[in-house]
């Protein structure tokens, strides 16, 4: 046998998110509705790059060339919406930072472990901290423009002679404003899904209802799930009475009608905001996750490594949160891919039978908006995009299950 | 006895560790209510001392409390009774962060390798979080920095430090597990069946480990075992458990030379041995371990003892000195203690 510094050093085997990983990547039709999620992101971020009727360049005669598309994107009064607010700053960041960022991503993948966990720790809080900086130069930035409808001020300009320049994204239309004139459009070129009952453009609104759908799932499960993990992680590491006690009050929610429930409750609440839905959606949907943590718990907390960590001295948040509970995420994600597809179907009928938010366009709201009318698109349409987004999230779902399984190992 | 230590932590020649009566019990919950309709009498009553620098094997049958006297003297399980005396303090009576403290001191080394690491944490994450926890490594740095010198230590390369424990043979795992254990400098070591989950080649190589690391740390260990070639191998002193309670406490020279409880008669005449051939007389008990729930009266061995006499279900025998540092908990050394022969007097067991 050589010195131990004498041997050559050996590849590692992959970690425990890698094996996941390629396991992921090995389901054709998983990958393929993440792949699908991904874009359906990039639609719902650069939604008003698509469809706007702010022109990204404006010059009036020989005037200065400016671009009210960019100032829009700040502008409350225009985005009265934080979903839309948030998702803005998420378009500047990602159009400046995207790119450089995945390259530094893709790179850090040639280091060794521990550095490249650490480079990439980095990468991920920089991302953070250069949006919270945007969001924060947005609420800092003076608020005063006025409210000017371009397609109208450019057919008044030229009518008058004046030559304009203006480049609009390709659906210059406003996801909010509509051409009253315009009302109940059929599918033309102008509108590719015709107008709603307010002259509204329903392709546009369709985009900008995905940054709705997407936040709601993704704000809804991620509140869920960290009451239900905590709930469930103190219950099955404790046990006994604190068991005794989160165990009842799982029942007790469980066995209230849980859409009984959501009406009730947010027929209570006046100005109903997207965030109150959220709430509301995450206090009858914690108890899955709680169950799911609280039966991992049952099964590591006997564990060796878990009477190791006591012999070691740990305090018992760090056995309980650091020690046991990354082991116990695996089905957590699992179920948090299926509760953002029935976070979305429940704000969808919230929506529908009118306990939503009616001042944003979520796909619900357009789907009881169409259901008054007789505009086969009108209903369709929503109808459309939730199905495909809640198939999406369902196949990724699976194929996470699935990957996460060891007996399913391809 | 109800003074708070009796052992002079400052005198070298005083024990190490003393245990006296520990009792643990297991409550048995029934019906609708859950009430207590009993309980697993898993330790009951144990004694014995742990000298500085010696190794302690305990050995017995398969549920016979080994395990549970072994965590219930670290209090990872709590015990019901009795006392542990460990540098000054009675750890079943300390208060929490007297406990968290005294931790660093004693330590423990499980018996199955693959659920004694935590799978989510790379192994310099695994023996180096530790030293930070106690203040034995200032920054992260400088507890690498110990982990691979404790890797080397313990015969694994020190680039591994940054896999996972899925990425190690169970020989391998168990000496991350040593490596934990010793990396605290710890005086005493629990180790349960360390190498019981092992092939007989890795025990082997596991077992000098431990041998080595007890010289150039100055250990001592409680070796919890069934594996009486491997008492022999590195014990000096021998506890013999059977039902939760001691049957016998001597030095491993004498219990191998001369045993003189039936039980340890019995145990003894069970050893394989490695002449082919020989003809060699042995010992079958009968039956199977009573069950710890309702526990034989009197003599806890007297259901399946070849010399049991009547007393020996009526009254419960205590424990009998017959030579210096050599217990006997039994009711034929009452008062004598020549030893009496298993094979020769046994009605119903020599063959």
């Amino acid at each position: 046998m050589t010195e131990p510094a004498a041997r050559p050093p050996v590849a590692e085997d992959p970690s425990w998110v890698d094996l996941i990983w390629v396991q992921f990547g090995k389901r054709k039709i998983a990958r393929g509705a993440l792949f699908g999620l991904l874009g359906l992101l990039l639609l719902a971020i650069y939604a008003p790059l698509l469809a706007s009727n702010k022109p990204l360049l404006w010059r009036v005669a020989d005037g200065p060339l400016s671009s009210p598309w960019l100032l829009s994107l700040f502008d409350r009064n225009f985005f009265e919406n934080g979903v839309d607010l948030f998702f803005n700053a998420l378009l500047v960041c990602v159009s400046l930072l995207g790119l450089p960022a995945a390259w530094a991503w893709r790179r850090a993948a040639t280091l060794p472990r521990a550095a490249r966990g650490a480079r990439r720790a980095r990468l991920l809080l920089g991302g953070i901290g250069a949006l919270l900086l945007t969001l924060g130069l947005n609420a800092a930035a003076p608020q005063a423009r006025p409210k000017e409808v371009y397609p109208a001020l450019q057919a008044q300009l030229e009518a008058q002679g004046t030559p304009v320049l203006a480049v609009y994204p390709p659906l210059p239309h406003s996801f909010r404003d509509g051409v009253l004139d315009q009302a109940r459009a059929r599918p033309s070129a102008a509108h590719p899904l015709g107008t709603d009952a307010a002259g509204r453009d329903v392709l546009v609104r369709l985009i900008f209802g995905a940054r709705i759908s997407l936040t709601i799932g993704v704000f809804a499960v991620s509140l869920y799930i960290s009451i239900g993990t905590v709930l469930g992680a103190l219950a099955g590491y404790f046990g006994g009475r604190v068991d005794l006690v989160i165990q009842r009050l799982i029942e007790v929610v469980i066995c209230v009608p849980s859409l009984f429930l959501i009406l009730s409750v947010a027929a209570f609440i006046e100005d109903r905001s997207i965030f109150h839905i959220m709430v509301i959606i995450a206090a009858v949907a914690w108890t899955t996750p709680a169950r799911l943590v609280r039966a991992e718990f049952l099964r590591h907390r006997n564990l060796d490594f878990v009477a190791a960590a006591r012999a070691i001295g740990y305090p018992q948040h760090t056995i309980i949160f650091a020690e046991i509970l990354p082991n116990t995420l695996g089905p957590v994600l699992v179920s948090a891919t299926f509760g953002v597809a029935s976070a979305i179907l429940t704000e969808s009928t919230m929506s529908f039978l009118g306990l939503g938010d009616i001042t944003v366009p979520s796909w619900g709201q357009m789907l009881n908006a169409g259901r008054t009318t007789s505009e086969w698109t009108l209903i369709l349409a929503p109808g459309f995009a939730i199905f495909v987004t809640v198939s999406l999230l369902n196949l990724v779902g699976d194929g996470f299950r699935d990957a996460i399984d060891p007996k399913l190992r391809r | 006895m109800s003074a708070p230590d009796p052992l002079d932590p400052l005198d070298p020649s005083a024990p190490l560790l003393r245990v006296e009566g520990l009792v643990k019990h297991f409550p048995i919950f029934k019906g609708f209510f859950r009430r207590q309709v009993g309980s697993v009498r898993a330790v009951d009553g144990l004694s014995f001392d742990l000298a500085r620098g010696q190794t302690v094997a305990m050995v017995g049958e398969s549920g016979c409390g080994k395990t549970t006297a072994g965590r219930a003297i670290l209090r990872l399980v709590e015990p019901d009774a009795g006392h542990v005396y460990f540098r000054g303090h009675d750890l079943p009576a300390a208060p929490p962060e007297t406990l968290r403290a005294l931790r660093r001191h004693m330590q423990i080394i499980f018996q199955d390798p693959f659920s004694s690491l935590n799978p989510r944490q790379t192994i310099a994450q695994i023996v180096g979080r530790p030293l930070q926890l106690h203040g034995l490594a200032a920054t992260e740095a400088e507890a690498e920095a110990q982990v691979k010198t404790l890797m080397e230590k313990v015969g694994l390369q020190a680039s591994y430090s940054t896999r996972y424990p899925h990425e190690f043979s169970g020989g391998q795992r168990q000496r991350i597990g040593i490596a934990r254990a010793v990396a605290l400098r710890p005086d005493f070591i629990v180790c349960d069946e360390a190498v019981s989950a092992l092939d007989v080649s890795v025990q082997a190589q596991v077992l000098n480990l431990l041998l080595d690391l007890k010289e150039e740390l100055g250990l001592s260990y409680l070796f919890i075992t069934h594996d009486l070639g491997v008492v022999k191998h590195l014990a000096d002193e021998v506890v013999v458990l059977y039902l939760g309670q001691l049957c016998e406490r001597t030095t491993t020279k004498a219990l191998f030379s001369a045993p003189r409880h039936p039980y340890t008669q019995a145990l003894l005449s069970a050893v394989p041995h490695p002449e082919p051939g020989r003809a060699r007389k042995r010992v079958i008990l009968r039956g199977d371990v009573p069950s710890p729930i309702a526990p034989p009266s009197g003599c806890r061995f007297h259901t399946r003892c070849p010399l049991a006499h009547p007393r020996c279900a009526a009254e419960a025998p205590a424990e009998h000195t017959v030579a210096p540092g050599h217990v006997v908990r039994c009711h034929l050394y009452d008062g004598n203690s020549a030893p009496v022969d298993i094979l020769a007097g046994a009605p119903n067991g020599g063959r």
